[in-house]
């Protein structure tokens, strides 16, 4: 039996680079070798995010430690009493214990725990107890070793080069012009998830960006959107380089739950387009009038994904081929009262909750390819995400 | 121990001990570890109640409320919180996903 035709057309909206077609190899997947090539080729040249200041870090003397796998370091990241955002290996520079922990707020000085070597919320050395056994020593050389970092509208990125061949603004490109009006500091910070996932952090990204999935996976969670035809069909798709963005639609005739009318009578929950909370230019740049929200990818593991009355992101950070850990953030507009507060309240448990869902096929999907069953998969028309991921990842990897 | 509603919800009064929680981590937990009619007690007991209650909150300001208005903006983020468990899963847990490997950080 032949599925109808589809009733949407996914609108290609600036021309595609070549990026072949048919199957795509599995082994940069589940190979370890190729896992090198990444850290090298992509993660340490690329501009990565590591976090958003309103959320990590927000008042002058936060902190917050990361372990940063793919550079193989631990990273501390502060908000600095000049109000400049500066990132460092949490790596003292007398005998490289760790100088902070956790997150909290410093209120002038990092003191190593090991011998009580002191910095500066700006990395510089301010302190050397017995420093007499230390002759000559040149403090300017035994600052905290800074790591590149610049921030883009409230969003803390690192690069590992000393001096990177562009900067964050020209790297984003494109895609940070298609959000540049996007008012994101309007934004509270509401929800934050963690977890580690058995899954290569592209099989992982790959289930975010296609809607093919959602009639099956989000059956319980999304039903009604899950029984409309053509859900599988993204609105638009746009590319910026490497970077790429789609917008996913929903059916207007959207019933709410008996708790979901109650969130839409005071605000805007997780599927519901209000008008009223709509920023203007920076979303559904294909203005569709169907529009549910649009998933925009910052290459290589980074999504802005964003809707009415809220935006939320995924940092996809690799552990090795075979390992990831995956960060959530859930922002959403500051609200002015408690029905607006609980309205929101129910947008976040819908989305925690469809995540769940999500969450489920990613370490079987890992499973089975490095099983070595499978030489190559199959991404569809609708899927095209996924091949841009494979072709931008192949071109940084086989950069010289 | 019970904790104190305003005057007009002493319906509420039973769910407070277990379910006037201060973050969403204490309300996811405390919703995957209860029985599912006990998620259906509360979601019953509150759906019919939450317009009046949130008319009645919003007589007042977020971080300014007094003791009882905090309780009661709890609750009702926890029935927020077990509303998807009651309309759309029909289960206290989570099917295909273990929730303690995920970190509710709020």
């Amino acid at each position: 039996m032949n599925a109808p035709t589809s009733i949407h057309e996914m609108k290609i909206m600036n021309p595609l680079p070549d990026m072949g077609s048919g199957p795509i190899p599995v082994e940069p997947y589940i190979s370890p070798e190729y896992f090198e090539k990444e850290k090298e080729k992509i993660f340490k040249r690329a501009w990565i995010n590591i976090g958003r200041v309103s959320a990590h870090i927000p008042k002058p003397g936060d902190y917050m430690v990361q372990e940063l796998d793919f550079l193989n370091a631990p990273v501390l990241m502060v908000h600095g009493r000049d109000g400049v955002i500066r990132t460092f290996y949490n790596v003292c520079t007398h005998r490289g214990n760790s100088v902070a922990s956790g997150s909290g707020n410093a209120r002038s000085a990092f003191v190593c725990g090991f011998h009580g070597w002191a910095f500066g919320l700006d990395g510089s050395l301010k302190t050397v107890p017995s420093e007499e056994q230390f002759p000559g020593l040149e403090r300017s050389q035994y600052g905290l070793k800074p790591i590149t970092t610049e921030v883009w509208k409230g969003f803390i990125f690192i690069n590992a080069q000393e001096k990177p061949a562009t900067s964050l603004v020209d790297f984003l490109g494109g895609w940070g012009q298609q959000m540049e009006e996007m008012p994101f500091d309007n934004y509270a910070h509401t929800g934050r998830y963690t977890t580690r996932l058995k899954c290569n952090w592209k099989a992982y990204i790959d289930a975010f960006q296609e809607a093919y999935h959602v009639g099956i996976v989000h059956a319980e969670s999304l039903s009604q959107l899950a029984k409309q035809p053509d859900m599988y069909v993204p609105t638009s798709m746009r590319t910026y380089g490497p970077h790429r963005s789609i917008s996913a639609w929903m059916d207007p005739k959207y019933s709410p739950s008996p708790a979901e009318a109650i969130a839409w009578k005071y605000g805007a929950s997780l599927v519901n387009p209000i008008e009223s909370a709509k920023p203007s230019a920076a979303i559904n740049p294909s203005r569709d009038g169907e529009w549910w929200f649009d998933i925009n990818v910052c290459f290589p593991n980074f999504f802005v994904d964003v809707g009415t009355g809220w935006y939320f992101t995924y940092n996809f950070f690799p552990v090795s081929e075979s390992e990831t850990v995956w960060e959530v953030n859930i922002y959403q507009l500051h609200a002015g009262t408690p029905s607006q507060k609980l309205s929101q309240a129910h947008m976040g448990v819908l989305l925690r909750d469809a995540l769940y869902e999500d969450l489920s096929t990613m370490e079987g999907v890992q499973r089975g390819l490095s099983s070595g069953a499978l030489k190559t998969i199959l991404p569809g028309d609708f899927e095209a995400c996924i091949r841009h991921q494979y072709w931008a990842v192949e071109q940084w990897v086989n950069a010289a | 121990m019970p904790k104190p509603l305003p005057a007009g919800f002493d319906d509420l009064v039973r769910f407070t001990d277990k379910w006037v929680l201060p973050t969403e981590a204490a309300r996811h937990s405390t919703r995957l570890n209860s029985t599912f009619e006990e998620l259906t007690d509360l979601y019953d007991t509150m759906l019919p109640r939450m317009d009046a209650l949130i008319t009645h909150l919003d007589n007042y300001k977020l971080g300014e409320m007094p003791e009882k208005e905090s309780n009661l903006m709890d609750l009702a983020f926890s029935f927020m919180e077990v509303t998807t468990a009651v309309e759309l899963f029909k289960r206290a847990g989570i099917r295909g996903f273990d929730p303690t490997r995920l970190k509710v950080w709020m």
